[in-house]
This record gives C-alpha cells, structure tokens and sequence, in this order.
C-alpha cells in the first residue's frame, strides 16, 4: 500500500473514533416521568419511515427540486464513501483486463462480471465488461450527485437568507464533500489516469479528518433527531402507525 | 480569545452545561443550515426575513454551545459561526427566543432533519430565565400566579362572588334551583381546574361546563385557592415556579380527596401539567389526569350526556390548540365531541397535528410587546378561518380563546368563538 492508503486509512480510524465518541454521548436515555399515552417504538417507527415521505414534509414537497438535489447528493456520498473504503482495502477493486491492468478483482461479483461475456460489440465499448460498465454508471451518478452539491452551494451563496443563516463550516462542508463526489467519479471515470486515485484518497482523508469538527457529523446526530423525535411524539400518542390509518 | 462574563452568563452557562443531555446533544446538533423550515413557521411566512427562520432560533443557542462545548468552537470560533454569551447575544437571544417563536413545535415536524426547535428555544429561554433576562411583562404574570395562586391576581373573594352569581345562570339552564358550583367539597371524585381569564373575561365558560358535570352527574369541585390551570413559568422556563404551580393543583387534589385532576380548557396548562410536571416534580403523579376535552368525549360516549346537534346549524370549525394536538396527542376527542354537537363542521387547511398556531402561544398573550407580531402572524389563522366559511371556531383553550378573539376583529372574521364546553353546553 502506497501512503496514501495508509494516510486514508488512519483518517477513518481518527474519524470512527471521534465520531464514537459523539454518539457515545447519545445513547443514554433520558428519563421520562410523565404516563405515556403512546409508545417510543412506535412513535420511532412512524417518524423513521412515514414521517419521512416527502408528502408528510414541507421541506420536501415546498422544495422539491431542493429536497431531490439532497437525496441525490447524499446517497452519491454514501456510495462514494463505499466506493473509496473498497478501493483502499483492495488495490486492484474494478480493475479489469480491458483497461489494461493485471485483472484480480477480490469481489467475487465483478470476478464473475468479468468472466461472462462483452456486452459491447464495437465503437468506443468494445471489449467492456461489466467492470467498466458499473465504474460508468458510477462515475456518472457521482458527477450528477457533484452537481446536485454545487448546485446548492450555489443556492447557499447566492440566497441572501440561507447565506445569512450559514457560517464558513457550511461552505467548506458543502465544498469538501463536493470535491469528493468529483474526485470519486474521476477515479471511476479515469482509472488509467495516474492521478486520480491519489487525488480521491487525499480529498477523502481531509473529509474524515474534517468529519468530526463541522456540520458533516450530523449524520450521527440525524439519526438520534429521528430517534428523539419518535420517543417524544411517540409517547405523547401524537405519531402512531394506528393514527395515521385512521386519519 | 473568550470574552470575559458576568456571573449572570456564567449561571447560564452552567446551566446549559447541567441540561446537556442525549436529547438536547442532538438537537443541539442536528441543524445542517438547509434553510428549508422557513415556509414551515408562521414568523418566516408573514415576513421573510433570515431571524424568523426556525433554524436561526435553534442557531443562538447552539452557536453559544459550540462556543464553549466544540473544539473547533472554542478554537476556531469564526469557522462553525461558534459565539460568545455576551450582552449582544443575550440581547439577540431575547428578541428571538420570546419575540419571534410560539414554540408551537409545527416547523419540527417538517424539519429536513427532526430537530425539536421548540425544545431549544425552551432551553435557550431558560438560559435567559438564569440571568433574569426574562421580558418584564411575562413574568409579571409568573410573579402573580406564584403569589397569589392565580396569574391574573384575582382574589379568593372576586372568585367566589363571580362563581355565586354563574351559579343562577347554572340553575337557569338546569332548571333546578339546587344546582350550584361545588366549590371547596371534600370527598369528590374529580377537582376542576380552569384559566383565570374565564371567571375574569368568560365566566360563561365555567357555567357551561357546570352544565355538563349537572347532567353528567360527576363528583367533582373547584377549589377557590388553587384553581389556575396554566402555568406561564413553563413558558419563561422557570422550572423550579413551574414546579411549584403543578405541585399545588397535585396537592389540592390530594387534599379534597379527587383521584382525578381534570386538566381545564388550556393548551399549554394541560400539556404542561400532563407531560411536563412529572419531570419537574421527578415522580409519578399520586392522581389522575384527563383533559376535560377527553372526559366531555367519554361522557357522550358512555351516554351520559346527549348533545343534540340540531340545535347547532351553524357552520363550525375547530381551531387545534398546538399544546393540546401536536404537542399532547389529544387529536381526535375534539372531533368526535363536535361532530356530536354541530350539524355543519368542517376542517380548516391544514389541521390536526399540522395545524398554524393562532399566533398566541409561547407567551405572546402575556408580552405586549410583541403585540405587533403577534396579530400579524395571526393573519394566517384568520385567513383559514375564512376560508372555511364558518360561523363558529371551536377551540379548547382559553389563550386561543383570546388570540381568536382579537384576530376576530383585527381581520373582520364575524364569527363567534367557543370552547368545547361552550358547544357542548349549546347543544344540550
Ligand atoms: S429544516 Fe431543520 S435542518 Fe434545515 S435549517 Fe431548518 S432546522 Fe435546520
Ligand atoms: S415553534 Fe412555531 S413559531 Fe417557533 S420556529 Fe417553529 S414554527 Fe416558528
């Protein structure tokens, strides 16, 4: 392993632990004296899957393009996360005969992908296996996902209000995981290209050593918000899976 | 470098130190700066301007948290927007915590995230309660409920003349010349509580629901001591006066020998009462509570009582109270209770647990200067109200009452506004 495996790989050490110990913090439950008229596991139930809908949210469906641009982003940085911690724990992960390097892929599905047969039958695709089909798609998907981030960091700087309410951690979380999301569809884009592993690697490890000091830890907090939310309206008999048939 | 404080701030900061929890961590937290819980809050909605953002109302208090709980706060404070607690920012602090919130929790729900905003405004006004920077004329009106045991001041002697003189309205609407008002009775079932506007400003009230627990023949009383249901120390986050206004009513119960306490028509009384007094008195309650909203439901469904609902022709509509629904669960009981009643009852847009507050909640009744905002983030009531064409808002709280009442006539609305009881009473 190269050093900047080695840097990525202590960065997500740094990042897990801190962010451990965050949560650590979160989990010690908060005494409620009151009856309850419903119950936490319900109410949790209801606000980790209905209450999530965007036809139960104004910040979705008051803000549609927004709301779509969020979920597009965020599920490009979960598979672009996936994508670099694979990458780094197997040095040859999408690499295939056709880009002209040794093919070992560990991953038993893309062993196989390579094994059946081409789907392309001439032009620029000839020769492709599923290999560089799948780092196509990804790559395309990140650098859609890249723009949805632009695009509200664009938001961000050019709506006096969400400017107002933001501070330079908003900016730079915003700009560093965008970064990432470029980087990681070079990397899938431009394999043969010497730069772009280390370029995805370096961004990566600046975002897990940034993670734990910026607004970018609040998918910890996420889930604890959905969580307390739940408890709270839960046991008040607000948020129930029963109330919502019969309303 | 940290500024210096004063032993008033370092109170404060002590006190968001011993507050920090799982549950306050979180939301503390959480806020990713989206921006998009504006549309959500009636403040934002009327005028549109950064402050009246919920997530700017959560951001005065975790931007002082991040001063003095977060590395990169207390290092690099300008980075995470991480601030000082310092005259500004208390000055800030005021006028967004009490003057640009009900706390009536509808921006929570449609959160991107889930952050309880309410819940840090509630903080961040008990950070001020802790430097005595609560507004004046709110916490004059704590001041009267912890000394004289009832927020409006009203003597012992007023009460009792106000209720001898409802008692002839009672046995008018009776029939029965023995039919009273029991107030102080030992040995009853059930100890009413009430909002000290009703014996002040609509006594009506307390005769309507003595009409129901008449033909309910309940077992119950008032006491002419402690009687307030509403407990504004919640609102100012006074928690030691907020305790102590619960523990009297518990008390009072205990000492007519009432194993219920019926929680009066009043959102935030009930829901701090209900919810909020356990936590403040760190045990179970020893009694019973239910909302009169509830026991008026359960009395028609047993057939205690039976409202005839061609006596009201009228078009009605129900008003949520955000303490009661959205923050207390009781949703479906009011309307039951006025489909029971009325012939014509339609919802307003939107209702239940996303219902608009009426702009009166949080406090702002009891802070006059608010008033201006106040009735114009009424205007959003008002305008569903018109919309559904009625001729009656149903509403089961007092503060509603009020609030109604003034956007009835700011908004030209010409429509009559009643409680529960009122309607109940109406169609018995
Ligand atoms: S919607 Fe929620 S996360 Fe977004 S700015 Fe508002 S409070 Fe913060
Ligand atoms: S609690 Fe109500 S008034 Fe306060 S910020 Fe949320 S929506 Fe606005």
């Amino acid at each position: 392993m190269s050093f900047y495996h080695w840097l990525l790989l202590a960065s997500i050490i740094f990042c897990f632990i801190a962010c451990l110990c965050w949560f650590l913090k979160l989990i010690k439950p908060v005494k409620d004296y009151a009856e309850p008229a419903g119950t936490v596991k319900d109410g949790v139930l209801y606000s980790s899957t209905v209450a999530m809908l965007p036809n139960h949210k104004e910040s979705a469906y008051l803000h549609f393009p927004t709301y779509i641009a969020g979920i597009i982003f965020h599920i490009g940085i979960l598979t672009a996360i996936v994508l670099v911690i694979l990458q780094m724990i197997f040095p040859h992960f999408m690499h295939s005969a056709a880009l002209g390097k040794n093919y070992e892929s560990e991953i038993g599905l893309l062993n196989i992908a390579h094994e059946m047969k081409t789907i392309g039958n001439g032009g620029v695709f000839a020769g492709w296996t599923y290999v560089e089909w799948l780092r196509l798609v990804f790559g395309i998907g990140l650098l859609i996902s890249a723009c949805c981030g632009l695009g509200m960091l664009v938001k961000r700087f050019t709506n006096s209000e969400l400017k107002q309410l933001s501070n330079p951690d908003d900016f730079i979380s915003s700009s560093l995981v965008t970064l990432f999301l470029i980087a990681s569809a070079c990397a899938m884009l431009f394999p043969l290209c010497a730069f772009s592993k280390p370029f995805v690697f370096v961004v990566a490890t600046i975002m897990f050593c940034y993670m734990p000091f910026g607004k970018l830890r609040h998918f910890i907090y996420f889930f604890s918000a959905r969580y307390q939310l739940g408890a709270f309206f839960g046991r008040r008999g607000t948020w129930s899976m029963k109330k919502q048939k019969n309303n | 470098m940290m500024t210096d404080i004063t032993d008033k701030q370092n109170k404060a900061l002590n006190f968001l130190d011993s507050r920090l929890n799982a549950k306050l961590l979180t939301h503390l937290n959480s806020c990713v700066h989206c921006g998009l819980c504006g549309t959500s809050c009636q403040y934002y909605i009327t005028e549109k301007n950064s402050k009246n953002m919920p997530a700017s109302k959560v951001d005065i208090v975790a931007s002082i948290y991040r001063r003095y709980h977060t590395f990169a706060g207390k290092h690099f404070p300008k980075l995470t927007g991480a601030r000082d607690l310092n005259d500004q920012t208390t000055e800030e602090m005021i006028d967004d915590l009490f003057g640009r919130c009900t706390m009536c929790g509808r921006c929570v729900a449609h959160c991107s995230i889930g952050v309880d905003i309410p819940f840090v405004v509630r903080t961040g006004r008990m950070m001020l309660q802790q430097m005595d920077l609560v507004p004046k004329s709110i916490q004059s009106t704590v001041d009267a409920a912890l000394n004289t045991g009832n927020n409006m001041a009203i003597p012992t002697q007023d009460f009792v003349d106000t209720i001898n003189w409802l008692n002839e309205d009672l046995q008018f609407e009776v029939n029965d010349d023995e039919a009273t008002i029991p107030l102080n009775v030992h040995g009853v079932k059930m100890l009413y509580t009430l909002n000290p506007r009703e014996p002040k400003f609509f006594p009506l009230s307390i005769s309507a629901i003595a009409k129901v627990f008449y033909l309910a023949k309940e077992s119950w009383t008032i006491s002419t001591e402690f009687y307030d249901i509403t407990n504004y120390a919640y609102f100012v986050g006074d928690e030691e006066g907020a305790r102590v206004i619960t523990e009297r009513l518990i008390n009072e119960a205990l000492k007519f020998g009432a194993d219920t306490l019926i929680l009066g028509e009043c959102g935030h009384g009930s829901r701090a009462m209900r919810w909020e007094g356990p936590n403040w008195m760190k045990a179970k309650y020893p009694v019973k509570t239910i909302t009169a909203v509830e026991l008026i439901a359960n009395y028609i469904r047993e057939g205690r009582i039976k409202p005839d609902k061609s006596k009201i022709t009228d078009r009605v509509t129900i008003h949520d109270p955000c303490n009661l629904v959205r923050n207390g669960g009781i949703i479906d009981e009011q309307r039951y209770i006025v489909n029971q009643c009325c012939s014509d009852f339609v919802e307003m847009t939107p209702h239940g647990v996303d219902n608009f507050c009426c702009g009166g909640g949080g406090g702002q009744l009891a802070m006059s200067e608010y008033n201006d905002r106040r009735m114009r983030i009424g205007k959003i009531k008002a305008d569903q109200i018109r919309a559904t064409g009625a001729k009656i808002v149903v509403t089961p709280c007092h503060n509603c009452v009020d609030q109604l009442s003034s956007l009835n006539v700011e908004y030209n609305l010409g429509v009559t506004i009643k409680t529960i009881a009122e309607i109940v009473a109406d169609a018995l």
